[in-house]
């Protein structure tokens, strides 16, 4: 490397950012160098923050500051409805529809027998206790549409089906915008078999 | 770059970066290829929706240096059957890990492509019986392999199999009689049965394995000499396979 040490340096370790190849980790190590004092302060205190306050909300296992959560902590929300589903960020997604007034559970990854993972490598205990409580009336699961989110759902279902729980799951169909000449077959199926009066 | 169409199974999925996925696909023309599914993680990428486990394609790609690109792709069949009910999820699992492992890459074996579709087939079916499907896909697919377990008589002195109990040596891939037991090393005691049900599942078609009929001790027993024998064979133990046995248990079949 012709680059002096400290910046082959900070270029090795921008590398490990994912997305960033050798070019883009080249390119940000410098915008770094060349912007102003105060910008790079920031970034560094946002980071060092971030590390230091953020940690999983020991009800529903979201990314949080606070503990619990702002949405298990939140008494306007319906704490009788959990919604499942894979990862922190799925709860965002959730968020973002305005149309959910429950409370969530983040299991951190799928069931994926070929990769090793099972149910214990899952938050499913602490979902389960969670429902111990007689005043949940429905799971809603919110797993991905793969093969390894229905597993998990699946497997979900009878586990909490037999605690007199209702248990749903999330429709599949058609995205909005999109074209019914290029929806794959699958999906197209099950639209049409989740078709509704209007 | 050449471009080929072929038609597969997707015996396994797993991530390649933060956008693509590589699949290995199982095909009826060229063996075990591994094709990456540009875009596949993202939502409206039209490999997406292929780009699942046990997804039977026909598909277009072209030949890397170490992976090849897919272009094109239709399925023909997704298995409904085998997504709703978690022991055939777990089952067929294991059945795409069992072929994955043993294929090797582009070497063309047609008859182990037929297995694995009828078997998933099979499996996909909610009348037929997961376990005697999945014993007879392992002894069959051992045979394509070159690893036909010897089940006639003895594999040391071609004796003839007796006795209402029969030894068997997952080491050597066989049965073995009470005279040439002591020299054999590490033995299983199986019941005759189970040798029996063995030698029917291995010569006779997949798509009669629920004929079978045979009690749970000589399934549990044609389960672990199998699965020792496969253990022995690939030199490791399967990942599937605990999460099997995990559900088969819980659901008392």
């Amino acid at each position: 490397m012709l680059y002096p040490e400290p910046i082959a340096r900070l270029i090795e370790e921008l590398t490990k950012l994912p997305g960033v190849g050798p070019k883009s980790a080249q390119r940000l190590a410098f915008y770094l160098l060349n912007a102003p004092g105060e910008d790079v302060e920031r970034l560094l205190g946002a980071i060092q923050t971030a590390r230091e306050r953020i940690r999983y909300c020991s009800v529903c296992f979201t990314l949080t500051d606070t503990d619990p959560c702002a949405i298990c902590a939140n008494p306007d929300r319906d704490h009788g409805t959990i919604c499942v589903v894979e990862e922190p960020r799925d709860v965002i997604a959730m968020e973002k529809t305005r149309e959910y007034r429950g409370v969530y559970h983040v299991l951190h990854g799928t069931i994926n027998p070929m990769e090793g993972i099972g149910p214990e490598e899952l938050r499913v205990r602490e979902l389960l206790q969670r429902l111990a409580n007689p005043g949940i009336r429905e799971v809603i699961l919110c797993t991905n549409p793969t093969t390894e989110g229905e597993a998990t759902a699946i497997y979900l279902a009878r586990v909490i089906k037999p605690l007199g729980i209702k248990v749903t799951r999330i429709a599949r169909g058609l995205p909005v915008g999109g074209d019914l000449e290029y929806a794959d077959e699958v999906t197209l199926a099950k639209a049409l078999e989740g078709r509704r009066e209007i | 770059m050449p471009t080929y169409n072929a038609e597969g199974v997707v015996v396994r999925v797993r991530d390649l970066n933060d956008t693509d996925k590589v699949l290995h696909i199982l095909t009826r023309e060229y063996g075990k290829l591994r094709c990456v599914a540009k875009a596949a993680r993202r939502p409206k990428s039209r490999f997406t929706p292929a780009a699942q486990l046990f997804n039977h394609l026909q598909f277009q790609a072209y030949t890397g240096r170490n992976l090849d690109t897919l272009t094109q792709v239709e399925i023909l069949s997704s298995f409904p059957g085998l997504r709703e009910d978690l022991v055939r999820i777990a089952a067929a699992t294991y059945a795409c890990e069992l072929v994955d492992e043993m294929a090797q890459e582009r070497q063309p074996l047609e008859p182990v492509f037929a297995l694995l579709l009828t078997a998933l087939r099979l499996l996909g079916t909610p009348e037929m019986p997961v376990e005697p499907v999945l014993r007879g896909y392992e002894l069959k697919l051992l045979a394509l392999m070159g690893f036909q377990p010897v089940l006639t008589g003895c594999l040391a002195c071609g004796a003839p199999v007796e006795g209402s109990e029969v030894y068997f040596s997952p080491g050597a891939g066989g049965v073995v009689c009470r005279r040439c037991a002591p020299e054999a090393g590490a033995l299983r005691v199986l019941p005759r049965a189970a040798v029996e049900a063995m030698r029917f599942l291995l010569e006779g078609d997949l798509r009669r394995a629920h004929v079978l009929r045979y009690s749970p001790e000589v399934g549990s027993s044609m389960a672990r000499a199998l699965e020792q024998y496969l253990e022995y064979r690939l030199e490791r133990r399967l990942r599937s396979l605990d999460f099997l046995q995990q559900v088969m248990d819980t659901a008392g079949r």
